[in-house]
């Protein structure tokens, strides 16, 4: 005999439709919190566009900027986070409810099998947010953007919405726990970067997006640039605790030293997205027989090491110094 | 024993646990891409050290594999 009793509150088969439902119902109660307690200004929001897969590509000061952002777009924004966030029951049902998609720390070090979630998000149509920086950043300086959201538009044809976020840093520092409220923020919304009307090689075209993508940003944020990767951890293991690097032993011939090692390590960034650490291991010279003088620099340069399956393998040609 | 060319490339593991993790790590990450790893000869082991406290062990490997 079946008791017939009460349907539960966002009962439905459909996992996505419940999700949807405790979406709007978490939204619709954090929404009216949120605007009584953050004053936020809203600018040029009329550049979001209203329909589509959209990249949402924004510097990141603090824990606060997901927020913020999630409150200041009229369409429901996702991201992507680790699953360890998910830990106990609270967040594991709320946090999906507000947007964020759960991966493994396995799945973490995949990029591509970050990328093929991503993607996921974008071809059905949803806003998908993404720190180009990478991480927090700890000194207030716009860090250099990683490339994989200009692979994430090129992928999938997505446009990037670049976003400048201003006073969250003062509303939630790094390394608090509980915002403070009444403190202004202002986010500015920039014209979308269209992936599909830049033309050359794949590389050249990653590199150019996101040179475009990080200085739209820096112009909406008003932030100083920093030449360097933001990180948790200190220069020579960025990447994580238990990151692996390759070292390359690479060089170049040149009118200076310095012109040598500058010749190298443009090569090298330009092959790599993580060619970070370089260090001169030998410098010589040759006289040739009309008296010039040729400069050899060779430099041992640490690379985040990509395994198989990996978009970035090492090219075939690569300048090496004579010996 | 026939004529074989063994290729040699140099990898930086690091681990926030032990030197003997962090060289695993890049065993691990290495043997995803090259077979028929043999030997993986330590070149350099060092930490990081940050406000007083070590923040990750870092083993240099030298690996060699056969080539293909």
């Amino acid at each position: 005999m079946k008791i017939r009793g009460r349907r539960p509150p966002f009962a439905t088969r459909d996992p996505r439709e419940r999700e949807e439902r405790l979406y709007r119902v978490v939204h619709g109660t954090i929404k009216p919190i949120y605007r009584a307690l953050i004053p936020t200004n809203v600018a040029d929001h009329h550049r979001i566009p209203a329909s589509g897969g959209v990249i949402v590509a924004s510097n990141h000061v603090s824990f606060f900027d997901s927020v913020v952002l999630m409150n200041s777009l009229p369409r429901r924004l996702f991201f992507i986070g680790k699953a360890e966030y998910m830990d106990s029951w609270t967040t594991r049902k709320l946090f999906p409810a507000m947007g964020l998609i759960p991966i493994n720390r396995e799945q973490a070090r995949k990029a591509v099998a970050s990328l093929e979630v991503a993607a996921g998000v974008l071809h059905r149509g949803d806003m998908l947010g993404i720190y180009p920086e990478g991480t927090r950043t700890r000194d207030g300086l716009l860090h250099r953007g990683h490339s994989g959201v200009a692979q994430l538009a090129l992928m999938t044809g997505a446009p990037i919405l670049p976003v400048g976020l201003v006073g969250t840093g003062r509303i939630q520092p790094v390394g608090t726990r509980v915002p403070r409220p009444f403190r202004p923020a202002t986010v500015r919304f920039g014209e979308p970067i269209d992936p599909t009307s830049y033309g050359g090689p794949g590389r050249r075209r990653r590199q150019q997006i996101t040179n475009d993508l990080m200085e739209a940003i820096r112009r909406l944020s008003g932030q100083q640039v920093s030449d360097d990767f933001a990180s948790d951890e200190p220069p020579l293991i960025r990447g994580g605790n238990e990151s692996v690097y390759q070292v390359h032993h690479v060089g170049a011939v040149a009118a200076s030293w310095r012109q040598a090692a500058q010749f190298t390590v443009t090569d090298m960034c330009t092959s790599f997205d993580d060619a970070r650490v370089g260090r001169i291991e030998r410098l010589s010279c040759q006289i040739e027989h009309d008296g010039s003088i040729r400069f050899t620099s060779q430099l041992a340069v640490s690379v985040k090491f990509q395994s198989v399956g990996s978009a970035i393998h090492v090219p075939a040609q690569r300048r090496q110094p004579e010996s | 024993m026939g004529n074989t060319v063994y290729q040699v490339i140099e990898l930086i593991g690091s681990s926030s646990d032990s030197w003997e993790l962090a060289a695993q790590n890049a065993v691990r990450e290495a043997a995803k891409t090259y077979q028929d790893l043999r030997v993986a000869e330590v070149v350099e082991m060092d930490v990081l050290i940050e406000n007083g406290s070590i923040i990750a062990y870092r083993t240099k490997l030298r690996l060699s594999f056969k080539s293909s």
